[in-house]
């Protein structure tokens, strides 16, 4: 960050513009939005590594967050899967000073690399949420899928929660 | 430059249902066209939702995604009029942001 600084700082000082920098390839306009796309993850051949590109490698199962999906998806084009996330939160907190709460705010001494992996099950202020997803966002959702085919229940994949409650 | 989303959002007491349908031709990268030509992949990585310029959902996607892709989100707290701004970024470096008020 401070290196862009600078040779933005240098850009702006040598020509006065701020193509010097859109040139250099330092600001590119993909970057001023989202992270990076987990490649890791959505990549991953099985389940376990998919888990486990997003930080939830050990996950255990709970009732915090519940996938509906159908047993048998009679159009493929249309398969609806709805997300309903029970994790309360309160925030800002030290670990997660982000405007989008982390549902490891209880954990205030957990590093910010978990939080931000757990984004998207995260909710915001007013607690509880429910994100109810047309289609799952993920692509780890065919490995979810089949889990939740064979049992339509409750899946849990709270990154910050390996094993308790 | 992407056709523009179709977004709702109808307050239902005081929560918001907020439904979009994004066009994308969302291709996973595995599918032949009709000359045996693998079909490159382009589909949408990120998403983002903000409400009243709160980020309320931020995601990623995959190739799981369907083609022209439905969202339903549900927001509780929203008023009616407040601002909701849907952004969506592709793999091919596409991005697009629409807007509408809540209804």
């Amino acid at each position: 960050m401070m290196m862009m600084r600078r040779t933005l700082l240098k850009g702006i000082g040598a020509s006065g513009v701020l193509t010097a920098a859109l040139a250099a390839g330092v600001l590119k306009p993909t970057q001023a939005y989202a992270a990076d796309w987990n490649k890791a993850a959505f990549e991953a051949k099985d389940f376990a590594g998919a888990l486990n590109g997003i930080g939830a490698a050990n996950a255990a199962d709970s009732k915090d967050i519940v996938l509906t999906a159908p047993e048998i998806a009679e159009n493929g084009a249309v398969v609806p899967v709805t997300v309903l996330s029970n994790i309360r939160t309160r925030f800002p907190s030290p670990s997660c000073p982000s405007r989008i709460p982390c549902p490891c705010w209880r954990r205030s001494i957990s590093p910010m690399a978990p939080c931000r992996k757990s984004r998207r099950a995260s909710v915001w202020p007013r607690p509880p949420m429910s994100a109810p997803w047309s289609r799952l966002p993920t692509a780890s959702s065919s490995a979810r899928r089949k889990t939740s085919r064979s049992r339509p229940a409750v899946v849990a994949a709270d990154p910050c929660k390996p094993s308790s409650r | 430059m992407a056709d523009p989303m179709k977004i709702r959002a109808k307050l239902q007491g005081d929560v918001a249902d907020i439904r979009v349908l994004i066009s994308h031709p969302m291709e996973n990268g595995n599918r032949k066209d009709s000359d045996g030509k693998v079909v490159p992949a382009h589909f949408i990585t990120q998403m983002s939702v903000e409400v009243d310029g709160k980020a309320v959902i931020q995601g990623q996607t995959g190739t799981a995604i369907s083609r022209n892709p439905v969202f339903g989100f549900k927001v509780k707290g929203a008023k009616a009029g407040d601002k909701v701004v849907i952004k969506w970024q592709d793999n091919k470096g596409e991005s697009r942001t629409d807007e509408a008020a809540i209804a």
